[in-house]
């Protein structure tokens, strides 16, 4: 495995490539590879316990009050470059 | 008579309810009877005076296996009304197959009184079909090579599991901050307002026949899973439905359901209550409820069911009788997830490596 990297951290020194750059390729086909996992199990996973009765309502819910008050506005700045 | 067993009205020989058909078939002379040519014939009746009960297994119990495959600690026995043979099976089985003679029984005692359904929804889908869609489910990308669903898939069973279905309101409160925000651009800073609001709503809303599995032998996850059953196919219970198949009633009561119909109810009465908040975020500070369940109903719904193991672990399947929606959880190979997850990922790494 280490070998592996090496070869890998070698070749792209010699294809000028910076460490970013294959933080940044680990990083991304990492996730690739992470979604491929969840999609593949849970097409094999298919049990899941019931948390809501959605299905079964029947009739909607009817509001007997609301409201709605203004209290404050709060806001935050960001510098952009 | 023990037990009850559907005769042909033509030549005597046993009959079955036929999911495909919806109606009752001689597995000898193929005739075809509806529940009218039934009840016209007086064989949907149960006399309960003459009705035999079970008896109990003498010595350790743990020391018979049912027959009929159902799995139990608590075992009693019947005796089959056909050829005699003694059925050992679970206390709570309310219809099964017997062994020796293959001809569907009916332990009628388990479908009178206190634990007579008030509905059930007859199977829909035949055990043929169910078997080619148990092969079809079982294809995914991570199954192991050797599970072997050919060589399982005879174990499939229709069984009719006991629900409680609850009807009844919730009503609750929610005060939440309800924050709308805007984002612009002021000179070399990007701005973000929020603001914030005290929202309050109360309202109620019904819900109608909420299902909760009264089996304790039957995985509640699975029966949750094989939702939603169409209530519109819903017949008042007639014990004829159960000829062919396995059927269970409930062993636990509508007290010590509810909690599972509550947890759901109260859920989804939040979400809904939190959709009438129109904000781009909504944090729920307080949510008060209440649950008030007015009518409870107990039906028996259908199921195939499938229980097999692979290298020493137990899996359940379930197929909807009704629906034939399939769920299960299947064996994972994980050199093939490492295969179908590593090789894409690494041939990613590599062209990355060179594109950017």
């Amino acid at each position: 495995m280490f070998s592996v990297l090496n070869i890998i951290y070698l070749a792209g020194i010699e294809a000028m490539m910076s460490i970013e750059t294959i933080f940044m390729s680990f990083g991304i086909s990492l996730v690739v590879g992470i979604i491929i996992a969840v999609s593949l199990l849970s097409q094999s996973r298919t049990k899941i316990k019931a948390s809501k009765a959605d299905k079964y309502i029947s009739s909607s819910l009817k509001l007997t009050q609301s409201s709605d008050v203004y209290t404050h506005t709060t806001t935050t700045k960001h510098k952009v470059n | 008579m023990a037990n009850v067993i559907y005769k042909c009205l033509t030549c005597g020989g046993d009959l079955q309810f036929s999911a495909e058909t919806q109606n009752w078939t001689c597995k000898y002379c193929d005739d075809v009877f509806t529940l009218a040519d039934l009840d016209a014939a007086g064989q949907n009746q149960i006399d309960e005076q003459k009705m035999d009960t079970h008896t109990e297994l003498e010595g350790d119990k743990s020391q018979y296996q049912s027959t009929d495959g159902t799995i139990s600690k608590d075992l009693v026995q019947y005796k089959c009304s056909h050829c005699g043979a003694e059925i050992i099976t679970d206390r709570a089985t309310a219809a099964t197959i017997c062994v020796y003679c293959s001809n569907p029984v009916i332990m009628s005692e388990q479908v009178v009184g206190g634990f007579s359904p008030d509905y059930v929804i007859p199977f829909r889908i035949d055990k043929s079909k169910v078997m080619d869609s148990f092969k079809a489910f079982s294809k995914k990308p991570l199954t192991p090579k050797d599970f072997d669903c050919d060589a399982v898939v005879d174990k499939l069973q229709g069984v009719y599991i006991p629900f409680w279905l609850y009807s009844g309101t919730m009503s609750g409160s929610i005060t939440c901050d309800g924050i709308n925000k805007r984002t612009y651009r002021s000179g070399d800073y990007r701005v973000t307002e929020s603001k914030h609001h005290n929202v309050f709503r109360d309202g109620f809303l019904s819900f109608e026949k909420v299902p909760v599995d009264a089996s304790s032998k039957t995985d509640d996850d699975a029966m949750d899973s094989i939702e939603p059953y169409d209530f519109g196919a819903m017949v008042p219970f007639n014990i004829g439905y159960l000829a062919g198949y396995l059927a269970e009633r409930y062993d636990q009561d509508q007290e010590s359901c509810i909690p599972r119909a509550n947890d759901r109810i109260i859920n989804t009465g939040r979400d809904e209550l939190i959709k009438t908040c129109h904000y781009d975020d909504v944090e729920v500070k307080q949510f008060n409820h209440d649950v008030d369940i007015k009518k409870t109903e107990y039906a028996l719904m259908p199921a195939w069911l499938l229980y097999t193991k692979y290298k020493d672990k137990d899996y359940l399947f379930a197929m909807n009788g009704q629906t034939g929606k399939f769920i299960g959880n299947l064996p994972i190979s994980y050199p093939k997830l490492a295969l179908f997850t590593g090789v894409p990922s690494i041939l990613l790494f590599i062209l990355l490596l060179f594109l950017l």
